[in-house]
């Protein structure tokens, strides 16, 4: 569980990082401005990592709350089954 | 080890379901609007962050090339939207701070010699092959309202805040050209581009010239009422037909939290019936975000477009974003916080020094969102 727990935390951190580095770095070459303002002349490349920075973003703002909660509700209920395991086999 | 009955892996997965669910529903959204109370009250250190971003903006060069829309027209309305906004907001932000009218009021009077430059009118210009400042005394039916209506109201607002603006002139010029070509028309409607009418653009044409000419202003007022506003929803038509006066598109989110806006200026009743009519009929909220669609249920819907910027699952982000002026306004505190949330997750926001920029903005967002988060709250 704490290997679990430790793994888990890597990558929220790793997740939150990634957005911050992201954000910083987009922004100083003022490319992620182009997802609202798309046309035939933008470049493909400019679009995609508007893209990515964006569902990073989304990611980490909308979902990872969400990911946390119910990855530690999972690995609780994970372990309380674990730890009523070996009473149950030694009742049977 | 036993392995688990099936029933108690569906409950694991239950729960582990609305574990995930829940926080969705509850904490981004609060998380995003955190800042929305202290910007609803007109936090000066916020605001001063913003218009700081703004400035570095506004007062590096700045040219069509920088926007990328793919339509050197469209390059060309951003770049004078750019100005224009970032005008509407250094203007209100010294009005709101009167401590910072000499810092503010130089960067009003810069974005507006930068709107007078030829390369900002040039969008104007190449839609109607004459200049809209040297056709101010004559009228050939070239009514030039997408440039001068907008322009004029800058101006107008600047006087207001100086009234010994050096402006004055010009101003005067365009409010009496406008006033003719008002009074001419038989829709009270002036074109933005050749045989293009937007109500819109002519609710800025009304509000620039509102102070002085009150009569004509009820006129219009009444007029639009009674014939640019949809009998459904109450939300301003788009687009009309430049003779008849006719619908020539839906009512429209953009168009309708934009001209709330405006109006604000010069009617304040008629701004309140728009956000109104638009927070019933457009507002919605995804996961307690707030968002606004483009068309209401019973229009059928088309896509984006240079209005209405992308539209996702039918919200628009023009109209969202032009909304969060409407509900500051007119004091409703609840959509300004879920408006703000929305803006807060798609702009991503970026505090450098003393200096805010919403990344995703580029120039012409972060004036609009200058202007929109510190737009004057009418009195109540």
């Amino acid at each position: 569980m704490k290997r679990r727990l430790i793994q888990y935390a890597a990558e929220i951190i790793g997740l939150v990082a990634l957005h911050f580095a992201l954000l910083h770095w987009l922004a100083q070459r003022d490319i992620v401005s182009v997802i609202f303002s798309t046309g035939q002349h933008t470049p493909r490349w400019m679009i995609a990592s508007a893209v990515a920075f964006l569902l990073v973003r989304l990611l980490v703002l909308l979902f990872l709350p969400g990911m946390i909660l119910s990855r530690l509700v999972m690995l609780w209920l994970d372990a309380r089954r674990r730890n009523r395991a070996p009473v149950e086999e030694h009742r049977h | 080890m036993n392995p688990m009955p099936w029933t108690k892996r569906l409950a694991a997965w239950a729960a582990g379901l609305a574990a995930f669910l829940l926080p969705l529903w509850f904490v981004p959204h609060r998380w995003c609007e955190r800042d929305s109370a202290a910007w609803f009250r007109g936090d000066e250190q916020l605001q001063a962050q913003l218009a700081s971003g703004v400035e570095r903006l506004v007062t590096n060069p700045l040219a069509r090339a920088h926007f990328k829309t793919g339509s050197a027209q469209f390059n060309g309305e951003w770049l004078f939207g750019t100005y224009l906004m970032a005008g509407f907001g250094f203007g209100q932000t010294a009005l709101e701070h009167p401590q910072w009218r000499a810092r503010h009021l130089p960067l009003m009077e810069l974005c507006i010699e930068r709107i007078l430059t030829g390369d900002v009118r040039a969008f104007d210009r190449e839609m109607w092959r004459n200049d809209p400042l040297d056709t101010l005394d004559r009228d050939t039916g070239h009514d030039h309202a997408a440039y001068l209506g907008y322009f004029n109201l800058l101006l107008s607002f600047h006087r207001q805040l100086d009234p010994n603006s050096k402006f004055a002139p010009l101003n005067d010029r365009i409010t009496t050209a406008l006033v003719r070509r008002v009074e001419r028309s038989p829709t009270m409607l002036l074109q933005s581009y050749p045989a293009e009418v937007y109500p819109v653009d002519n609710a800025a044409v009304i509000a620039s010239i509102g102070p002085q000419h009150r009569p004509l202003v009820e006129k219009w007022i009444a007029r639009c009422r009674e014939c640019y506003l949809d009998s459904k929803t109450g939300l301003l038509i788009q687009a009309v037909e430049p003779h008849s006066g006719a619908a020539a598109d839906s009512p429209r989110g953009s168009g309708t939290a934009l001209a709330a806006y405006f109006l604000s200026f010069a009617d304040p009743r008629l701004s309140r019936d728009l956000y109104r009519a638009a927070q019933t009929h457009l507002a919605d909220t995804v996961f307690g975000f707030g968002v606004v669609r483009e068309y209401p249920r019973h229009c059928r819907e088309a896509g984006g477009d240079i209005d209405s910027g992308p539209v996702i699952l039918g919200y628009s982000v023009s109209a969202t974003g032009f909304l969060i002026a409407g509900s500051r306004i007119h004091g409703d505190s609840e959509e300004f916080a879920r408006l703000t949330a929305t803006a807060h997750l798609f702009g991503a926001p970026l505090q450098r020094a003393d200096r805010r920029e919403y990344v995703t903005g580029g120039p012409l967002g972060n004036a609009i969102l200058f202007a929109m988060l510190t737009a004057r709250r009418s009195s109540p």
